[in-house]
């Protein structure tokens, strides 16, 4: 994951998990880039880019087009490269769209609902976020889209199911996030409502039986209900070693969710490779650190379901990695639900 | 979940509710294929793992 102008953002939504550590605009300067991109290509044959943030778009179409020519110069013969890029979507004009669709990019973006509850959680952008949507899809490349529930917009499943997900004009797939709390901010529904609203939300899409309405929250549980892995990293055990995020000032942390914060702090790409801060000592023991989970999750019947759940979200609960996971009553009864609904109908 | 408790759906399956069958097969080819790339469900965890936040929902190998 990069991070090009780190959490400096064109909106300011009332969730963001960015809000406390945000800072002025400073998009990344050409050395750090070329060395995160030099040195990512050699950590495997398979790499893949997230462009995210903030808002990685500020950086300018220059940036980017710098970004991917690096690709190319740096690239080993048969090496396979991806770029996706998570953006709000509210400055993809119709340049940025051909850019993004010429390059192979492929892009994530937010809706919240509805215009009347997109706009109480972020920014009043609804219509902005349309338009951009429309442009990409108007150079045939996709979209895919994260819903945060939030206290906001939680009472109203079928309204989201019907108006944006059902009419498969926005999104090719879909995530449905529970709202994190931070420092600053806490709009995470309560633990009722957020089992009301995913149930309700896996009725709809089960009894309406469309595979092309992907919804990725709800794959991932299938998936480990038929005996694989869930295929996200917030749903296993260790998987934060697949990915690392590398900020503006080529600070390198563990994710992006960590951006900032000392903790998964792992060093700077100006002075160290890649590959050795992967496999430093201070890597290795927050990894350790990372992988420690309650006796109850270990004994738990659905662990292969849940992994534990996301180390941010347990550090930012508690400050420890080895705690609870603050969704786990949630996810629980989702799986429960969901068993329960594919066994007996 | 794995062994006796995984949910196995196939064509004539009497474990499998009526509801929901195009979209659990679909979700079932995708596991298969998954299993015939690779000797294990283990081996491919390294292979098929999306990040959490990215909105993209394209987690193909």
């Amino acid at each position: 994951m990069l991070e090009p102008v780190g959490s400096a953002c064109n909106l300011r939504c009332v969730y963001c998990y960015q809000d406390p550590i945000r800072v002025p605009k400073n998009v990344m300067s050409e050395p750090i880039l070329e060395k995160s991109i030099s040195d990512a290509l050699e950590l495997g044959d398979k790499i893949r880019f997230l462009w995210h943030g903030g808002e990685p778009l500020l950086a300018g179409r220059e940036f980017f087009q710098k970004a991917y020519d690096l690709q190319e110069f740096y690239k080993k013969p048969d090496q396979l490269i991806e770029n996706h890029i998570q953006t709000n979507a509210t400055l993809v004009n119709k340049e940025w769209a051909r850019f993004l669709a010429k390059y192979g990019f492929k892009v994530g973006t937010s809706l919240d609902g509805p215009e009347h509850l997109h706009n109480l959680t972020r920014d009043r952008s609804y219509q902005k976020v349309i338009r951009g949507i429309k442009n990409i899809q108007a150079t045939s490349n996709t979209v895919g889209v994260v819903i945060t529930i939030s206290t906001f917009n939680v009472d109203y499943p079928d309204e989201i199911w019907e108006k944006l997900i059902l009419p498969k004009d926005l999104a090719t797939a879909w995530e449905i996030n529970i709202c994190t709390s931070t420092e600053t901010s806490s709009f995470t529904p309560s633990e009722e409502k957020s089992i009301w609203f995913l149930c309700r939300l896996f009725d709809l899409w089960l009894e309406n039986d469309n595979p092309e309405i992907y919804i990725k929250t709800f794959r991932v549980v299938l998936r480990a209900l038929m005996g694989a892995n869930p295929g996200d990293c917030a749903f296993e055990c260790n998987k934060c070693n697949l990915f690392l995020a590398i900020d503006e000032l080529g600070d390198v942390y563990t994710c992006n969710r960590f951006l900032k914060r000392e903790v998964a702090h792992l060093g700077n790409i100006k002075t160290q490779k890649l590959q050795d801060i992967l496999n430093s000592e201070k890597a290795k023991t927050l990894y350790w650190k990372i992988s420690g989970l309650k006796p109850e999750c270990k004994n738990c019947k659905w662990l292969l379901a849940c992994g534990g759940g996301c180390a941010f979200q347990r550090w930012m609960s508690t400050g420890r990695f080895d705690a609870g996971f603050p969704e786990c009553e949630i996810r629980k009864a989702l799986f429960s639900h969901i068993e329960n609904k594919i066994k007996n109908g | 979940m794995k062994g006796k408790d995984s949910i196995v759906v196939a064509q004539g399956s009497k474990q499998v509710g009526q509801l929901g069958q195009r979209i659990l097969k679909t979700v079932q080819a995708e596991v298969n294929r998954d299993r015939a790339n690779k000797a294990s469900v283990e081996i491919a965890y390294d292979d098929y793992c999306d990040w959490h936040d990215s909105g993209t929902g394209d987690c193909e190998n």
